[in-house]
This record gives structure tokens, sequence and C-alpha cells, in this order.
């Protein structure tokens, strides 16, 4: 709803005069950022910056090499002298755009450099070179997008590189053979355990860099669930996340993860934060388990991942109840109907029995809905 | 406050003084060791990138082996193919002239180092650098 139909509203239910409205929407028009303004700055600044590293990456045959890497030295000088300038007289529009052009030209420099003195790639080391350099501008940012970008990036060419050490495929062995999806598991630990030590160590709860984790980390939770409820009974996915021979259970291994989680669930409660990803990683590990006691037969699997997608809604449910987030709770009561249709026609084949288990399943729900009213849980709304 | 501030100009400052850096050891790298020359042909794997360079493997059987200690090949120290980075139109020109004529002679010039990978430095066709020789084949 938007602020004007809200103002009329509570005018009409006499929480506000006419002339407090007003001074309402009068109040929001001058704070309003504009939007458009800044997304035009961001697309001109990219198309920009992309510009200047096709321009570099063109390697014109009439310029001499020296000549183009002294001009993109002295390039790089200026806007790091424009970003410090904007910094220092707290010029936030300026400096977000001189940040982003700075990382691209950091990549277009690398760029120019590779093809001048021919430089073989080996991996992704030229873009983990470039998350180094441009890893500083992320403590400058206070707009997520330099953040998101970078991380994937930083994320990706590191395990690349660390694949070039025995020691990281040992680990990555053992990790995935310790249990069915132990390696998904072990990597989404760890990345909490960064996650929240961020935030530790970071003041601004808002900053680039802990909100870019807060979407890849909860993106790659979802992707986790997703492929362990609909394709672990796939060969190909199977082998991907998990291995199928001999499951070591490395006690050492489990006990580390165990250990992580109760701690970060320790320090979520003492510090009264969101619970949510550290509850459904911890319901993702135990489910990890469950399916190497399953036999092979493709119901149990499929009733399996049903039961994992459901448990995780319903603790995005309890977390929306929790912290009132209504839309939240919105969105994941209707994934599980959504789920709740999928695995009728996943496990029978009739019509007759998915029409029949669909309305003994709504009837459930119903029956959910009356208890919640009768026993008046907070933040549910009918 | 001071010292953040120096911290916020190192941050900033930080990929100027690292290409500054690099470009130097580069450079050293490139002039301190003496230059081999390996034979090379034409290699064509899909690629994405392709036509900002060339692909080109290796030919020890066409390589003298005289150049090194003990006149033995170091094969092992080299990579198995290479890419030559070089103009767009340029490139796309000499992969089309590569991979039709036999009769080429291709050979890339290394800065080879006692110790640590050897260095591309140029390519050559027909034993002339490989602008002389485009501008003879574009007369």
């Amino acid at each position: 709803m938007n602020l004007s139909k809200k103002i009329s509203e509570w005018q009409q239910a006499k929480l506000i005069s006419a002339s407090q409205g007003e001074a309402i929407a009068a109040y929001e028009s001058r704070h309003k950022k504009p939007v458009l303004m800044y997304a035009m700055f961001f697309l001109s600044i990219f198309c920009i910056g992309l510009g200047i590293i096709s321009l570099i990456a063109s390697n014109w045959q009439e310029i001499p090499a020296a000549a183009k890497l002294v001009l993109d030295i002295l390039l790089l000088g200026i806007v790091g002298a424009g970003l410090l300038r904007a910094i220092y007289n707290n010029k936030d529009l300026q400096r977000e755009i001189l940040i982003l052009l700075n990382a691209l030209l950091i990549l277009g420099s690398i760029g120019l450099v590779g093809q001048i003195y021919h430089l073989q790639p080996d991996g992704y080391k030229a873009l983990l070179l470039w998350a180094g350099l441009s890893a500083p501008l992320l403590a400058l940012t206070q707009k997520p997008i330099l953040a998101i970008v970078w991380l994937p990036v930083f994320i990706v060419s590191l395990i690349d590189s660390l694949t070039h050490y025995q020691w990281f495929v040992s680990l990555y062995t053992s990790l995935s053979q310790t249990f069915p999806f132990g390696l998904a598991v072990s990597f989404l630990t760890l990345w909490a355990i960064v996650y929240y030590g961020l935030r530790l160590l970071i003041s601004k709860r808002h900053s680039g860099i802990i909100r870019a984790n807060r979407l890849w980390m909860s993106l790659s939770v979802v992707l986790l669930i997703f492929m362990m409820d609909f394709f672990a009974g796939n060969m190909w996915v199977a082998d991907l996340l998990t291995s199928y021979h001999n499951y070591s259970f490395n006690p050492l291994i489990i006990a580390i993860i165990i250990l992580s989680l109760s701690g970060l669930s320790r320090y979520i409660y003492t510090t009264k934060q969101s619970y949510l990803i550290i509850s459904i990683l911890t319901t993702i590990f135990v489910f990890s388990f469950i399916y190497y006691f399953l036999p092979s037969n493709d119901t149990f699997i499929e009733i399996w991942g049903f039961l994992l997608t459901l448990s995780c809604l319903s603790l995005v449910v309890a977390y929306g109840v929790r912290y009132n987030r209504n839309r939240v709770v919105n969105l994941a009561t209707g994934l599980i109907a959504l789920r709740i249709f999928i695995v009728y026609l996943q496990v029978f084949g009739s019509l007759l029995d998915t029409g029949i288990g669909l309305v003994v399943s709504g009837l459930v729900f119903l029956a959910i809905i009356w208890l919640w009213k009768k026993f008046n849980i907070k933040g549910v709304q009918l | 406050m001071k010292n953040i501030k120096i911290i916020i100009v190192a941050g900033v400052m930080l990929p100027v003084l690292f290409f500054i850096g690099w470009i130097g050891m580069l450079e050293w790298q490139l002039n301190q060791a003496p230059e081999v020359k390996i034979a090379a042909r034409g290699y064509d794997p899909r690629d994405l990138l392709s036509g900002h360079y060339l692909n080109l493997v290796l030919d020890w059987d066409a390589t003298d082996c005289g150049q090194f200690r003990k006149a033995q090949c170091p094969s092992s120290r080299f990579d198995l193919y290479y890419r030559f980075y070089l103009p767009e139109k340029d490139a796309q020109k000499l992969d089309l002239l590569i991979r039709r004529r036999t009769d080429l002679m291709i050979d890339l010039i290394f800065s080879y180092p006692k110790n640590g990978s050897p260095q591309l430095k140029n390519m050559q066709i027909n034993q002339m650098p490989w602008q002389e020789w485009l501008k003879t084949e574009n007369k």
C-alpha cells in the first residue's frame, strides 16, 4: 500500500488529523531518495568502466606497451586520489561511484598486464588477484553492489586456487566422504561462522559485505535444500554433492560441525539475533544423516526430500511469526502448499489418490489455523 | 584517527603500488634471463575468448635443442600450449593463415631463467617478428 493511501486510512480512522497527514506526506517527500538518479548514475559508471576495460583490453597496435601501462597506472592513481577526496569531504555518491570505477579499473589493469606480458591463464588466479586488490574497497563502500559481485568471485577463485594444494584436496575428499552432503554442510557451517564473525567485527549491521554474505549464504542454503529435495536420487547431482562410496562418518569432522553449530546457536541466543540460518543448517545436517540410512528406493528418497523442505519452510514460518514478519510467513506458507501439491504428484500416480491427498492436507491445514486462532498464537492474522 | 587515515590511503593506493611492483618484476624477469626460441604450430580448442589471441602448441620435434644445456630440450619446464595475445584484427587474420598454410615456420621466443617459469616474450613467423611478417604479407 502506498503512503497516500495509508495516510487517508489513518485520517479516516481518526488516528491523525488532516494537517498531520499533510506534514507526514511533506516529510516523506523531502526524505525520499532519488532512486532513479542513483540507478542512472550507477548504470553510467558501469558502462564507462566496461568501456575503459574494452578500450584497454583491445590492445591498440598504435600505442606502445609502456605508454599503455603508464596511462593505466596514472588512471588508477587519479581515480584513487578522487576517491580519497570524496571520502574526506563526505561525498557519498561520488565515493560509491569512484569505488565501482576503481574496482573495474583494477580488473582492466590485470587484463592489460596479462596481454602485454603474454601471461598464461592459470585457473581463476587473475580473479583472485582482483578480489585481493579490491578487498580494501569493501571497507569503504556502504552499498552492497561491489560486495555482491566480489563475494562469489572471491570464493570460487579461492577454492580453485586451493585445489592446487594436496592438503586441500585431502580435506575436500574427507568432507565429501564423511556423510551424505557432508561437503556442502561443512562449507555452509564454515560460511555461517565467517558471517557471524564479520557481524561481530563490523559494527554496521547493514554494511555491504554483511548484506552480500547474507544474500549469497541464504541463496546457497536454498539451492542446497532444492538439490537435496529434488535431485538426491539423480546420479549426476549425487556425484557432485555426495559420494556414494563407503561413508567414513569421521567422528572428528562430525564433532567439529556439531560444536560449530551449537556454538553459533549459543552466540545467536546470547545476542538475540536471527536464528534462522543456523536452525536450517542444523536441520539439513540431521537430514543428511537420515539420507544414508534410507533404502535405495525413489519413493523413500522423494518423501525424505519433501520432509526436509517442509521442516526448513516451517522454521521460516516460525521465524516470521516470532519477528512479526507477515510477508515471510505468507511466502513460506505458500511454498509449503506448493511443495505439498508437488509431493502428491511425485508419490501418487492417479488423480483420485492426488485429489484425496490434497483434500486431507487442506483439512489438516484448516485444523492448524483453527488451533492457532483458538490458542491466540502471536503474529497470526486471519 | 590519524592511523585510520593512513590505512584508508594505503588501501586505496594499494593497487597502484602493486601494479608498479608487478610490472617492474616482470620487466626484470624478461630482461635478466637469456632468450630461447621454440617452434610452435596452430592449435584450435574451442574457446570463448578466442579471437584476441593465438593458441599455439609447442613443437619440440622442430626445435633446435642445441640452444639448451647438454643439448637437451627441457620440455617439462614449459606448458603444453601457449596463448599469444595480439590485436583482435591481427589475431583473426593470423589464426586463418596459420591454419590454412602449412609452409609457415612459427617460433615462440621465451626468456629462460635458470630457475622459475619461462616467460613468453614474442612470436616469429618465418624468422621475422610477426608484425614485420604480417606487413610483408599485406603488401
